[in-house]
């Protein structure tokens, strides 16, 4: 008897440690404490200030634009099947060769972070602590995601026209963590009416300034919101918005401050140099952009004055008449493809003269061009009317935002206005292509992986 | 005569009258007297059957006393008895059996089972196996000796890579969970000193490793450390041996040789190829044959004295001064001291080794002690017993070898074939290296510190040590409650470090590299250095500890006829934490030990850069912790009905800190269940020449946890310190998926057990099915939804295979011949795995990382294109595009799906074993093992021609190519292309041609042994000494190849070794 005793006690202690609370603190430890599951705030930041992630934008509208050329052995030496493709137009719907790209699943990879975010912040708990950053980290995310949707927009949705938006494709708007959901395309109406909510709202949440560039600010947002409307062809909204940005920033950099004989002129922009970049983001590399055999369209570099200070800063001379870009605002080897001040300048000064102040358009212009020149020679630009404003500005549009991917959306938009659009051509070697006004290869491919494995429908390109 | 007629007669008679006689008696342990019930007890004449008492006491009727009884118990041989002697004396004694098959104790790491009550599948290794390999690790002991256990080599294989009936796994741990005494060994497995090794058991199927739960999927290695025994004297053995190892053949992979090599850097030279080194912004560097070449363009030297130079260079083969500076014969020496014995409450082993080992590469050397302290106490003798073992490793070892990687010319570019280490007169030469000579020669003019690179001075200079310490200690208590029932507590603690040093000494090339990189110039010709001079200093540091408790009690019943009960039930708790860090000092001061503080934030502009290069200094400080932590609870049980028939089961749920999962999916339940079947007791049976017959049929399931995954979203933090805004940031690793399981592998094992009379010949058979379900695979995922591809429960696989073992005694006389045969098929499948990959992804599966699993055929499976020759007119690969011959190699991938690849067969053996043949002669003993691997398929290395067209040099299969119209009737090999063509050169490398059959059959090990026993030799001042010599990797008997390639080692097989030994037991 007794020893049935000593059984029961020892059955106990099994039992009771079984079903312990110190049991599932045991388990509760983290197998690597380098390891997270994002839940506060800081998990938060931490995942939207992942560079390596966030500031990152798409640059295949950098090759298939027309401001840059490469010489027959430069194309003859670019490896990707995208930028040999992406170069010439080429009419197949497999553009890519089968090949995963970047510029489709990094944008997506941004939104998968912010909707990780969005999703997290629902669950933290708002007190007078926590609340002004809860609302920034929250801002950050819609921006964020917003600049993803706007880059995919860009490039593989028709452009915008208010006629047919409703009618027209969008992209997947996801707007959950959940990957085993299903992605649609929806309209292209709705896809700019999420980026224009959105950004709406993080204009009320983000602050005023930031003290590193890879976090957006409210003229970060302002801007994005300006060049959201013009490629909706909503001007007096992007005046608003440019005018709001402009107001949010901190003015812009006089070029005369700048060595002109410096292989990269402008400051560092990281973590916070670079006045007139209000929202840093670098360009996925191809070897294209970075060749030596890649130069500026030689009609847009003799477009420069002398006294233009950018022609110095903005092109080194390779010989063989290549002026290969050099003027980065990253400051460093990577392509810009961030917001910067002088953009909102130049929607502003479009759209007034859209909306028929041409007087103010020019001003606006001239605001600009003043902090281009050599301190002294400048002479401001004027025009008799609206059509010529509109001429000059569309120019100086191109020369300021070269190497950027503004061009593309740009040609675009313009193909929409008969007395706008323009038939790109180019050469290699004995051979000439033509990308003719508002054709379908202005909307690229969505990439095979995507189609087969998420059934989404394909862009015609023929 | 008449007498014995007389007496038989009369015997008739009294047995005519005597029928229905009751006879009496009892069975007994014939040497302890300890009763036998439940054993069995059978006539033969009419086959009634009848059970012996708990006691030991039978009684029954005999009808007659000419019939013959037979008795019968588990582990003791079989006795004959007449009737009528029964009837006499009532006493029956039996012997212990001595059948190896019947004797054994198996250890499962929770309990020592008689091997007959088990229903699964295990080998067991007993001390004279484990110790007949000489080696200082205990992992190599198992090689060529265990049924089902193989060893991978080639294809995706790493050190120590162990499969036991093939791999179950695709993505996740795929090696066997080994245990050391109780639980799992949580250190560096080559810590452990072979000669502390009492046995080894592999636990191969559900029933027998289930036991083990999650850990069990990959099968279980059960070691069992020597212990002490009670009443027994003081017993001393020493062992030591020395073993000499030849150098690795640096020929043995076919070259390029150097007048090729030049002849190539002369056409590419004539091309323009190095102009972008020769411009290079870096100084990159360019061979000396190039080198000759510029100096002859820019009219330095004249035609006539390039000639004579490159002839020189053409001369040399740098694989001469490789084997001569860098490698050796290897000496290993090993000693080993062992103490034991035990008065009646109390028993103690005690062992010393020291283990010596001078590696083939020069400057590499390692040294182990080892200690080890058990001890057992009866505290109240049969009621309460306390057991304590200490175990201490520690070692050192110099790791200063000079690989022929670290010598190439750059990154990614290798050692030119005539470099050379030493001039004609034994002068040391520098190599290029990083840079161009006349750059690295100037540097030390401008002021700056030396910049080139001498082999042998670095061969020197190297100072890397490391030094691994293990301690562990192992407590136990057992304490039986009533009889029958036993209950344990067992604690282990494991402790161990991991230290490695590497010290870049001023005079190394690492630190006057580094140093001069970052060195900035003053503006005047001299230099401030922004990294202090002194040494580097490497520090590497990984520590462990772990805890582990287990309750534990154990139950035994016997009960009415024959009845009895075996059972466990336990609890476990584990807890593993690892931490270490990286650091690095600058300016290091060896002397006085002390280090200078560097500038790791601002940038700093590469002095061999002309364009501007610029960068951090390396910050090199890291640090990290993890944390394994494991509850389990488990129970066993068996049921014996009479000896005949056996039942065990198992059931076990394993819960760890897997992370971001909720508690209740943390875990899994995993179960077994088993029956084994003794035929040979049934009364029905009646075969004489196989007295043991057993049948064995077990299920059940194992798993493998893969901590890498998570349900939750997880991400990995970075404290930013390189990125470009210095903010931390988080990386997500892993998207939510909320229906992770853990991988779950089922086995289905049937299996046999025959003796014949007198054990002449033993064996097993087991057949196997195992299925490996939700096994974790990553599949592609569209992109829109963040991801690209997702880690998931994604494949299943099945394996079927079987493992033989045939012991047999051919002779017995003097002259003792035992040959024992082990034979294994194992055949996996993919069966559930929806994605498709590439083709160029599977035909190249074994350059990459992992195995590329397609449905329906094997893991590792070869696949190749098609082969249609060489193009007569041009000396082109060929393979087929629509049926012909073609070139159109874009077209043939383009069209060439995973069904229409050949598929050559599996790339990991299918049918391996062993045959090990022993022959005793009064006290000399040889032994010699043979070992085979069929059914499978291996790549051939060839020339690669976008390596020979980059300057790099390839194989010797160089000179046998396609030269002129008519070579391919003789050769194989391609024609070298006017450029670099990287589809002609994909399609060669992974064509038919170059996939051979595998198999082969390996003379692997003899050894010879003489013993000297005292109880011959009355003088002998020792009870016994025996005197070995063992040689190992001794080579290739038979070979499916005609390439004269070692299947399993392509680039050289293991050096030969010879080993001497000493064993004396005082």
């Amino acid at each position: 008897m007794r020893h049935n005793k000593e059984i029961l006690i020892i059955a106990f202690l099994f039992i009771s440690f079984l079903n312990s609370s110190c049991r599932k603190e045991f388990l509760e430890e983290s197998p690597d404490k380098s390891l997270l599951v994002p839940k506060t705030l800081d998990d938060f930041q931490a995942l939207l200030d992942n560079n390596q992630v966030m500031n990152i934008s798409p640059a295949l509208s950098f090759i298939s634009a027309d401001d840059f050329t490469i010489t027959e052995s430069g194309y003859n030496g670019l490896v990707t099947p995208m930028e040999r493709n992406g170069y010439i137009w080429a009419p197949m719907e497999d553009l890519y060769e089968g090949r995963a790209i970047n510029d489709w699943s990094v944008p997506y990879l941004q939104v998968f972070y912010c909707n990780v975010v969005l999703e997290g912040l629902q669950k933290v708990k708002l007190d007078a602590g926590n609340e002004k950053r809860w609302k920034e980290i929250k801002g950050t995310a819609l921006f964020n995601r917003s600049f993803a949707f706007y880059n995919l927009a860009q490039l593989f949705a028709q452009p915008y026209s208010n006629a047919r938006a409703k009618n027209t494709l969008g992209i997947p708007i996801r707007l959950s963590s959940d990957v085993n959901i299903k992605s649609t395309r929806g309209n292209l109406f709705d896809a700019y009416q999420q980026i224009l909510a959105d950004l709406t709202e993080a204009v009320k949440l983000l602050p005023i300034n930031v003290s590193y560039k890879t976090r957006p600010k409210v003229a970060s947002a302002n801007l994005l919101l300006a060049k959201a409307y013009l490629m909706m062809g909503d001007y007096p909204n992007a005046q608003l918005y440019a005018q709001e940005c402009i107001k949010n920033a901190n003015g812009l950099i006089n070029y005369n401050s700048l060595s002109t004989t410096s292989t990269r002129p402008f400051p560092i922009a990281l973590p916070n140099s670079n006045d007139e970049v209000l929202y840093y983001s670098s360009m996925i590399t191809y070897g294209y952009l970075s060749s030596a055999q890649t130069g500026v369209d030689l009609n847009l570099y003799q477009s420069y004055s002398q006294n233009d200070l950018r022609k110095a800063l903005y092109y080194r001379d390779r010989g063989n008449s290549i002026y290969q870009f050099k003027g980065n605002y990253t400051g460093s080897a990577s392509q810009f493809g961030g917001l910067s001040t002088n953009e909102a300048y130049l929607i502003k000064s479009e759209c007034e003269a859209r909306n028929g102040d041409f007087q103010s358009a020019m001003n606006t212009l001239n605001d600009l061009l003043k902090n281009r020149w050599k301190t002294g020679s400048f002479v401001a630009l004027t025009a008799p009317n609206k059509e010529e404003a509109l001429k000059i500005i569309m120019l100086e549009r191109r020369k300021e935002l070269v190497a950027r991917d503004t061009r593309w959306s740009d040609l675009r938009r313009y193909n929409l206005e008969s007395n706008l659009a323009k038939d790109l051509t180019r050469t290699i070697g004995s051979k000439a292509y033509l990308l003719p006004a508002g054709d379908l290869r202005y909307t690229l491919p969505i990439p095979v992986q995507e189609i087969q494995l998420g059934g989404i429908e394909q862009n015609p390109r023929n | 005569m008449k007498r014995t007629l007389f007496f038989f007669c009369l015997s008739l008679i009294v047995n005519v009258c005597l029928s229905q006689e009751t006879i009496n008696g009892r069975v007994t342990d014939a040497e302890t007297h300890n009763p036998l019930g439940g054993a069995t007890l059978k006539l033969r004449k009419t086959g009634a059957v009848f059970i012996a008492n708990q006691d030991g006491t039978f009684s029954f009727k005999a009808t007659s006393l000419i019939d013959t009884i037979e008795i019968s118990f588990i582990g003791y041989n079989r006795v004959l008895k007449p009737v009528s002697e029964i009837k006499r004396s009532g006493n029956i004694g039996l012997a212990k059996s001595q059948s190896s098959l019947q004797e054994v104790t198996i250890s499962t790491g929770y309990q020592k089972v008689s091997s007959e009550r088990l229903s699964g599948s295990y080998v067991q290794l007993n001390k004279d196996l484990v110790n007949r390999r000489v080696s200082q690790d205990i992992l190599s002991r198992l090689e060529d000796v265990t049924p089902g256990l193989i060893f991978n080599r080639g294809v995706l294989s790493k050190q120590n890579d162990i499969s036991i009936r093939g791999r179950s796994t695709i993505f996740s741990n795929a090696q066997p969970l080994i245990v050391l005494d109780n639980f799992p060994y949580q250190g560096d497995i080559s810590n452990i000193n072979p000669n502390d090794i009492e046995s080894i058991t592999v636990l191969k199927d559900a029933s027998t490793a289930s036991i083990w739960g999650s850990m069990a999927g990959n099968g279980v290695i059960v070691i069992t450390t020597k212990k002490g025994n009670y009443s027994r004297p003081l017993r001393v053995s020493l062992n030591s041996n020395l073993t000499i190892g030849g150098r690795p053949d640096v020929f043995y992979q076919p070259q390029m040789s150097s007048s090729d090599y030049i002849d190539i850097e002369k056409l590419l030279f004539f091309k323009g190829f190095y102009q972008n080194r020769e411009t290079s912004t870096s100084h990159a560097p360019l061979t000396p044959a190039v080198e000759l070449l510029i100096a002859n363009r820019d009219g330095k030297i004249d035609n006539a004295e390039l000639e004579r130079s490159l002839t020189k260079l053409r001369g040399y083969d740098v694989r001469n001064d490789i084997e001569k500076y860098l490698y050796r014969n290897s000496l290993n020496q090993q000693y080993a001291l062992s103490l034991d014995g035990g008065s009646k409450r109390n028993s103690y082993y005690l062992s010393f080794g020291y283990d010596s080992q001078l590696s083939n590469l020069v400057g590499n050397k390692n040294n182990r002690i080892t200690f080890n302290f058990s001890n057992a106490l009866s505290i109240i003798p049969a009621r309460l017993e306390l057991k304590n073992d200490i175990s201490i490793s520690s070692t050192k070892g110099l790791l200063n070898s000079l690989s022929v990687t670290s010598l190439s010319m750059a990154p990614g570019y290798p050692i030119y074939p005539y470099a050379r280490f030493v001039d004609e007169l034994g002068n040391p030469l520098a190599l290029i290296h990083d840079y161009r000579e006349q750059f690295a020669l100037s540097a030390k003019q401008n002021g700056l510190l030396d910049w080139t690179f001498y082999p042998l001075d670095e061969l020197a200079n190297n100072d890397n040590a490391l030094s691994v310490n293990d301690y562990r200690i192992n407590t136990s208590l057992r304490y039986k409650i009533i009889e029958g029932v036993n209950a344990n507590l067992i604690y282990q603690f494991n402790k161990g470090s991991n230290k490695g040093h590497t010290l870049y000494s001023q005079r190394s090339y690492f630190a006057r590299d580094l140093e001069n990189t970052f060195a900035q110039p003053n503006g005047d010709g001299s230099f401030s250095y922004a990294i202090p001079m002194g040494g580097i200093l490497d520090r590497n540091i990984s520590e462990y500890n772990s805890h582990n408790l287990r309750g534990q009690i154990d139950f035994q019943k016997k009960f009415g006829e024959g009845h009895e009960i075996n059972a466990l039930l336990g609890l476990e708790i584990r807890q593993k934490r690892t931490f270490g860090n990286v650091d690095r000092d600058y300016g290091y001061d060896d002397v006085h030990s002390t280090s200078k503080a560097v500038d790791y934030i601002n940038y700093y502009k590469y002095l061999f850069s002309t364009a501007g290069l610029q960068g951090t200094i390396p910050y090199k400080n890291t640090s990290f912790e993890q944390a394994d932590k494991n509850l389990s609870a488990f129970f066993n049980a068996t049921y014996i009905y009479s000896g005949k028939y056996i039942l065990t089961g198992s059931i076990r749920r394993d819960e760890s800190n897997l992370f971001g999962v909720n508690t209740n999916q943390k875990g899994v339940p995993l179960w077994s269940a088993g029956l084994a079947w003794n035929i040979n007791r049934e009364f029905f049976y009646d075969l004489d020449i196989l007295p043991l017959l057993k049948l064995r049929v077990s299920y059940g399931s194992g798993g493998n946890v893969n901590k890498g995954l998570s349900a939750y979203t997880t991400a990995y933090y970075n404290n930013g310190s390189f990125s470009s805004t210095r903010l931390p940031y988080a990386q997500i690793t892993n998207p939510p998926n909320p229906e992770l399981r853990w991988e779950k592998i089922t086995t289905l094992n049937i299996g046999l057990d025959f003796s014949t009379k007198n054990n002449i010949v033993t064996g097993t058979f087991d057949f196997y099915s195992k299925k490996g379900i939700d096994l974790i695979g990553t599949i592609p995922y569209a992109p829109s939804s963040g991801i690209t591809s997702f880690t998931g429960n994604t494949a299943n696989t099945i394996t079927k295979g079987f493992d033989l073992t045939i012991n047999s005694k051919n002779l017995d006389g003097s002259l003792k011949w035992n040959t024992n045969l082990m034979l294994s098929y194992n055949r996996d499948e993919v069966t559930d795995y929806v994605t498709k990959s590439s083709i160029a992804s599977y035909v190249s599966f074994d350059s990459g990382q992992q195995a590329v699993p397609l449905e329906g055929k094997p893991l590792f499976s070869m696949f190749s294109y098609k082969w249609a020759g060489l193009d007569p007119a041009t000396g082109d690969p060929r393979g087929f595009l629509d049926g012909s011959p073609s070139n159109d190699y874009t077209k043939i991938f383009a069209t060439t799906t995973p069904d229409n690849l050949v598929f050559n067969g599996s790339a990991r053996p299918i049918v391996y074993g062993a045959l090990r043949n022993t022959f005793s002669l009064k006290d000399f003993s040889l032994s010699f093992n043979i070992s085979y691997r069929l059914g499978y398929y291996f790549r051939k290395n060839s020339v690669n021609y976008v390596n020979v067209l980059s300057g790099y040099g390839s194989h010797g299969d160089f000179s046998l190519r396609w030269q002129k119209a008519g070579d391919e009737q003789n050769t194989y090999v391609p024609s070298l292309p006017s450029t670099i063509n990287n589809n002609r050169e994909s399609f060669y490398q992974y064509a038919e041609i170059l996939v051979e059959k595998g198999d082969h059959i390996r003379l692997q090990d003899i050894t010879l042994s003489y013993d000297f026993l005292k109880a011959k030799n009355k003088r002998l001042p020792f009870s016994g000494i025996k005197v070995y010599l063992y040689g190992n990797n001794i080579g290739i008997l038979w070979r499916a190849t005609k390439s004269g390639i070692d299947p399993d080692y392509q680039f050289g097989p293991p050096a030969r070794t010879l080993s001497a030994g000493l064993k004396i037991d005082f």
